[in-house]
């Protein structure tokens, strides 16, 4: 190869940039000298398995995808726990907090986001948690091993998961939600209803329709003030809100950051050689949670920057199946925009099984489903194609028939 | 270990030998058709070979109950009997009446209408073969001075011009007509022509249909026999030496009807049809006539079988093979019954209460001075007479006349008007049991022993090979000991079936000397081990000749007092009653292909109901246009006697401004689809049989907002409708529903919420279904499907479902099997094939009757659905 290779710096190892160098190994080992600056200071991990791991249901070694071992056997330089602080577009060069530079052709961002926090009087004591990274993880599970009370703001699937691996390390849980029905964005209020009684069986407790208003405690918590005037008493508050894209280096290069960094179908900045991916960057209006557009952005812009000709990403709506503490939950759809749909409703009392799906105009719109979602990809499929459904009862019973 | 008994089906006049095998120790029968048996040689109909699906103790009436109270035998007995004498010695005999049925064995016949003219001295004793047969018998006497049947079914065989009138027998008597389709397909030359208003299942076989005006019969055989004198057709030698009043008959026909074009007008046929039918006719000296209810169900039958049988007489055609008029009886025991003198106006063995001399004989070989002087009041009558007070007490035994008698309104207050209604039957509820004083629980099919006489005179026995269940007893030991009960134990004292039998066959050759046809003196002394093992045997049976007798009238001798047939001077009518601007539909009824009469027993078999499971009336197309009425949609059939909530069905055999419902539903069965409602009681007024084929009435839609469909295992409160039909399929009360107001899916789980703790639900306001499993435990208690129109579920595989644990609610709720189940109309109920099938097997090229058989098995039974193949296959093609 004639003259030295081209400089590929990444900054952020989340599962944005592992999953692109996978897709670069795949199809141009050769072709950059590859380095990889991350803030935390574990390796490549998968965070989607946070809970399981917190839960006891998954180790160490099924958390961690990406270990430092793997980088050297790729010669990709991995500079990990120091985190770069200013990027200097001009000289095409990024500073870490400890001073080293690094130099590079092309630049991708792969910050990703960080946990979005309620600044409630008294969120700055201890015993007042993010759930987010790795290091929250296992501060959590410390937290846990003293047992006692623990409140989970947020009850969507992070707060429900965290929930759920802290009541199964033996600490009594308490859910607040903010909104009327748990999980709102992906569920509707009778599923909504029927997971928050599921949970309290296993003994979680729900506390629905409240605002938090202040945490009370000496240094360290004791416990969540709502705002009716209800006293949660708690060792641990978990802030379990959602995420905020990460974009302050961004910001201070001068990228166009409406809420994320501006990117187009093809991840690139409005500055040439910079890229970015993942939870940090938005396509228009869209914003990116789920792992799955992700690995698409990752799979395109591994194939821009070895110069094959990629069509760019192209929005995928997808389905959320999840399972909370063993229940099976399925969501597809927006269900924040159902005006004027028409609906039906299995619920079955005996199996604790509930569907419900939406049509506009003899199409499947939405489908949300409780306790047996075997047949939600097809629901998912169906909604995909906008296929006129002719007897809707006839679907909700069963995907296949229609 | 496997036993086998031959016995006799049940159902129709046709009288087809069964081979029941039962396994020693378990429940498990089997019916076949009996190899052996000269009406059916093995086969056997839809109905015969579901015969087992409706045995057992389920539904069964099992203890006698008086007043409401179940009580012993002796209490019921004792109850009867005082009640009896104590109406006699006040109001006199002429106050008590049996009313028995075609059901009913011999035997059990036999003593009640001899304690009746015999020892009470009344003869208000009369059948149900009143609606059925009457006609043919008055016919049948007037022509040949008997109620003789002259021909048998291997006439039907070998005619080369079968003439069918008045009769689906595809449907009715599927045996038989198998036998005439084999016949035909052996001598494709033969010639079969079908006379019905409507064109039916039968009418594929036919070589040239004639959908003739309905009730226009007489005109046409009027016709006949005034074009056979016109073309010098007639056997002038026969008529010479065999019959009387020939010439009175002949010039009134000729005076009448001897312009065909003038005939053909009559019966709304075309004049080449017309002659078609006479040139055939005229031609064929091997030409059977089959006649049944269109024929006898008219005000003026027995002048319409008489112009048959003029006809017959006319060529000679009669006593021959393949030459014969041949009235199918419509009742598997509907000749046995006038063989007792079961009708109102006969005496037993065929003798008449207006001849002294047969009074005289019968007085003496019962040693009995009460014999009756004068005929009783026929079916119609006698109900008349309870509701106005004449009789006052009334036994009813195997039949069911709040359903099968006209104007059955009016016999519903004439019942309730009546002081005493005891009632026989071996089912626990039906309309007239609702009515009943006493109800007395009758053995049934399997459990009684004794003989039955189908169409063609041929005496088979019913065998039992059950136990009787509970206090279940045969209806001749109840007739026996209330006689007993009255004093009359000489005559009565009987200790089997076979005994009655003897002297029934006795009585039958007593001072005989071949001048009654009906002598089955050769049968008289049969010990009880050969009447064990009597073979079929078709009657008369003279000690002279105990093989039997195929063939009546070969030596062209009659019954009359001169033994001449006598020809009768018939008098053509159009039907009694005529469509008018309110009531522009003429209503036809019938049977239908997989049920029996009221349904009480093939009510019970789930594949029998799969054919046809909802009460209906069918219509042409270009009538349900003009009405605004689609298929499947409910309407009301009505006039000033009564209305019927029904189905339309397109039947495009109907002629336009006919309609035609089935006999079967009645009150157990459907909120209001009793055609006999509808019926007026206009009956003919020599043989008092009513006029069930004419019926003017007016249709109207009836708009339903919700329809359902309930599968509950004990029978539930309704919500507020306007139609429903039940059934019972394997455990299951099966309910269809439909009514205006749609019920919320609250409403219905608290009208229910005493049978069920747990509920699977559909919930679709906005669309109006609602699908409903209900639990107990683990257990499913109630399904229901509600939605706008009749919902649609794959009934067999629900029916095994719904107590399949495997499976969850919502798979139940679907009501059909996840790889998409077929619920596209039953056509063969033996081997369960359903038209999606049949027409997958068509377009894979299998495009013969034959051919579809040996794809799908349909039709390889019974072969009762071989019309309905055949028209799928005409259907086909033509698309």
């Amino acid at each position: 190869m004639a003259g030295p290779r081209s400089r590929l710096l990444i900054i952020g190892n989340g599962m944005a940039a592992t999953r692109l160098l996978d897709e670069l190994l795949l199809r141009d080992a050769g072709r950059f000298a590859i380095t990889v600056i991350g803030e935390e200071s574990a390796p490549g991990y998968n965070r989607i398995l946070l809970s399981p791991w917190l839960a006891g249901e998954k180790t160490n070694e099924q958390v961690i995808t990406h270990d430092h071992a793997w980088y050297y056997r790729h010669g990709i330089r991995l500079y990990t726990g120091d985190p770069v602080v200013t990027i200097d577009h001009e000289k095409k060069q990024a500073t870490t907090q400890s001073g080293a530079v690094f130099s590079w052709d092309k630049l991708v961002l792969a910050t990703g986001s960080r946990a979005a926090r309620l600044r409630l009087p008294g969120h700055e004591q201890d015993g007042v948690v993010a759930f987010r990274t790795l290091a929250d993880a296992e501060l959590l599970q410390a937290a846990a091993k003293r047992s006692g009370k623990a409140v989970v703001i947020g009850g969507g699937l992070l707060g429900l998961e965290a929930a759920w691996g802290l009541c199964r390390l033996g600490m009594a849980v308490t859910v607040v939600h903010n909104c009327d029905w748990l999980m709102n964005r992906q569920l509707d209020q009778e599923a909504g209803e029927l997971l928050a009684a599921s949970l309290q069986s296993r003994g979680i407790s729900v506390c629905v329709s409240a605002n938090s208003d202040h945490f009370t405690g000496d240094g360290h918590v004791t416990g969540l003030m709502l705002a009716d005037g209800r006293h949660l008493p708690c060792d641990l508050a978990v802030m379990a809100l959602g995420i905020v894209p990460e974009v302050s280096l961004a910001k201070s290069m001068g990228l166009n950051c409406p809420r994320a960094i501006a990117v187009d179908a093809w991840l690139r900045t409005s500055l040439s050689d910079v890229f970015a991916l993942g939870e940090c960057c938005q396509i228009d209006d869209e914003f990116f949670g789920m792992v799955a557009p992700i690995y698409q952005q990752a799979k395109v812009l591994a194939g821009l920057l070895c110069g094959v000709n990629d069509p760019g990403y192209c929005r995928e709506t997808l389905p959320t199946r999840l399972k909370v503490s063993g229940i099976d939950v399925f969501s597809a759809g927006d269900l924040s925009a159902l005006e004027g749909c028409r609906t039906l409703a299995w619920r079955d009392a005996q199996a604790g099984h509930y569907r419900r799906l939406w049509f506009r105009r003899h199409q499947l719109v939405a489908a949300v489903m409780f306790g047996e979602v075997d047949d939600g990809a097809a629901y998912f499929e169906l909604i995909e194609q906008g296929r006129p459904i002719r007897n809707p009862a006839e679907l909700l019973f069963s995907a296949e028939a229609a | 270990m496997t036993a086998c008994i031959n016995s006799t089906c049940p159902y129709c006049g046709v009288g087809c030998g069964v081979t029941v095998s039962t396994i020693a120790g378990t429940e498990s029968v089997s019916v076949q058709g009996d190899q052996q048996h000269p009406a059916n040689q093995g086969r056997l109909c839809v109905k015969g070979s579901a015969l087992a699906d409706t045995i057992g103790v389920n539904a069964r009436l099992l203890q006698p109950q008086v007043d409401g109270e179940e009580v012993s035998w002796v209490k019921a007995l004792d109850s009867i009997a005082t009640r009896m004498r104590k109406t006699i010695d006040e109001h006199g005999p002429e106050s008590v009446a049996f009313y028995v049925s075609g059901q009913l064995l011999t035997e059990d016949y036999y003593v009640a209408n001899k304690l009746m003219k015999g020892f009470i001295g009344s003869a208000n004793i009369d059948t149900n073969s009143r609606l059925c047969m009457s006609t043919a018998v008055a016919a049948h006497k007037r022509a040949f001075g008997s109620d003789t049947v002259p021909g048998c079914y291997e006439d039907l065989e070998l005619a080369d011009l079968l003439v069918i009138t008045g009769s689906n027998m595809a449907w009715t008597h599927p045996v038989v007509y198998q036998r005439i389709v084999a016949a035909k397909k052996a001598r494709p030359n033969m010639r079969v022509l079908v006379i019905d208003p409507r064109r039916t299942a039968t009418a594929e076989l036919a070589d040239l249909h004639l959908a003739i005006t309905p009730g226009s019969d007489g005109y046409l055989f009027d016709g006949l026999l005034a074009w056979l004198i016109s073309q010098r057709a007639i056997d002038s030698r026969y008529i010479l030496a065999h019959t009387e009043e020939y010439l009175t008959a002949a010039r009134a026909s000729l005076a009448r009807s001897s312009d065909p074009l003038a005939v053909a007008a009559r019966c709304g046929i075309s004049v080449d049809d017309l002659l078609t039918f006479y040139r055939w006719y005229c031609d064929t000296p091997r030409t059977v006539t089959v006649f049944s209810q269109g024929i006898n169900q008219s005000a003026s039958g027995v002048d319409k079988a008489g112009a048959i049988l003029n006809c017959h007489l006319a060529c000679g055609r009669i006593g021959k093979p393949g030459a014969t008029p041949f009235s199918i009886t419509g009742q598997p025991n509907a000749m046995g019954g006038r063989e007792v003198g079961g009708l109102a106006n006969q005496l037993a063995a065929h003798m008449d209460i207006d001849n002294p001399q047969h009074r005289d004989l019968l007085s003496r070989f019962w040693d009995s001075d009460r014999i009756v002087e004068k005929p009783g009041l026929k079916a119609v009558d006698l109900f008349d007479a309870m509701a106005d007070g004449r009789i006052r007490f009334v036994w009813i035994m195997a039949t069911n006349p709040l359903v099968s008698l006209p104007d059955a309104n009016r016999v519903r207050k004439a019942l309730a008007a009546c002081d005493c209604v005891v009632v026989s039957d071996c089912v626990d509820d039906t309309d007239t049991l609702r009515l009943a004083d006493i109800k007395l629980p009758a053995a049934g099919w399997g459990e009684k022993d004794g003989t039955v006489t189908n169409s063609e005179r041929c005496i088979s026995r019913q065998r039992a090979f059950m136990p009787m269940p509970g206090q279940a007893r045969p209806d001749w030991w109840a007739v026996c000991e209330v006689a007993k009960r009255l004093g009359f134990g000489q005559a009565f004292n009987f200790e089997s079936a076979a005994a009655i039998f003897r002297e029934h066959a006795a009585l039958s050759a007593f001072e005989n000397k071949g001048r009654r046809d009906f002598d089955i003196g050769g049968l008289a002394r049969l010990k009880d081990a050969e009447y064990e093992s009597m073979a079929p045997v078709q009657w008369p049976v003279p000690s002279s000749r105990r093989q039997g007798t195929a063939r009546m009238f070969v030596d062209g001798r009659f019954f009359t007092p001169n033994g001449r047939a006598c020809f009768v001077d018939v008098t053509p009518k159009p039907a009694a009653q005529r469509c008018d601007a309110q009531h522009p539909f003429m209503l036809n009824t019938g049977r239908i292909r997989d049920q029996w009469h009221t349904m009480t027993r093939t009510g019970r078999s789930a594949r029998l109901l799969q054919h046809i499971a909802e009460p209906f009336v069918e219509l042409h197309e270009a009538d349900m246009h003009s009405l605004g009425v689609s298929e499947d949609q409910l309407v009301r059939v009505h006039n000033s006697l009564g209305e019927c909530v029904v189905r339309v069905r397109r039947q495009d055999g109907q002629t336009p401004g006919t309609a035609f419902m089935p006999i079967h539903w009645n009150d157990c069965f459907a909120s209001a689809a009793r055609v006999d409602s509808l019926v007026a009681s206009v009956c003919d007024p020599i043989s008092g049989q009513p006029a069930f084929k004419q019926t003017p009435v007016a249709i109207s839609p009836l708009r339903s907002d919700w329809q359902a469909l309930l599968f509950s295992r004990t029978a539930l409160p309704l919500p507020k409708n306007h139609y429903w039909c039940r059934r019972e399929q394997a455990g299951w009360q099966v309910l269809l529903m439909a009514g205006a107001r749609r019920p919320t899916l609250a409403e219905l789980k608290q009208l229910w919420a005493s049978e069920v703790d747990t509920w699977a639900e559909l919930d679709d306001e906005q669309g109006g279904d609602i699908r409903l499993v209900g639990y107990a435990g683990s257990e499913v208690r109630c399904w229901l499907s509600l939605r706008l129109d009749r919902p649609e579920v794959d009934e067999s595989w629900l029916l095994t479902s719904l107590t399949d644990v495997e499976l969850n609610a919502r798979e139940l709720a679907r009501g059909m099997p996840a790889t998409g189940g077929d619920r596209s109309p039953l056509i063969c109920s033996c081997h369960q094939v359903r038209t999606a099938r049949l027409q997958t097997a068509i377009a894979e090229g299998h495009c013969t009757v034959e051919a579809l058989g040996a794809c799908t098995r349909a039709g390889t039974n019974c072969g009762s659905c071989i019309p309905e193949l055949k028209q799928l296959l005409v259907v086909s093609a033509v698309a």
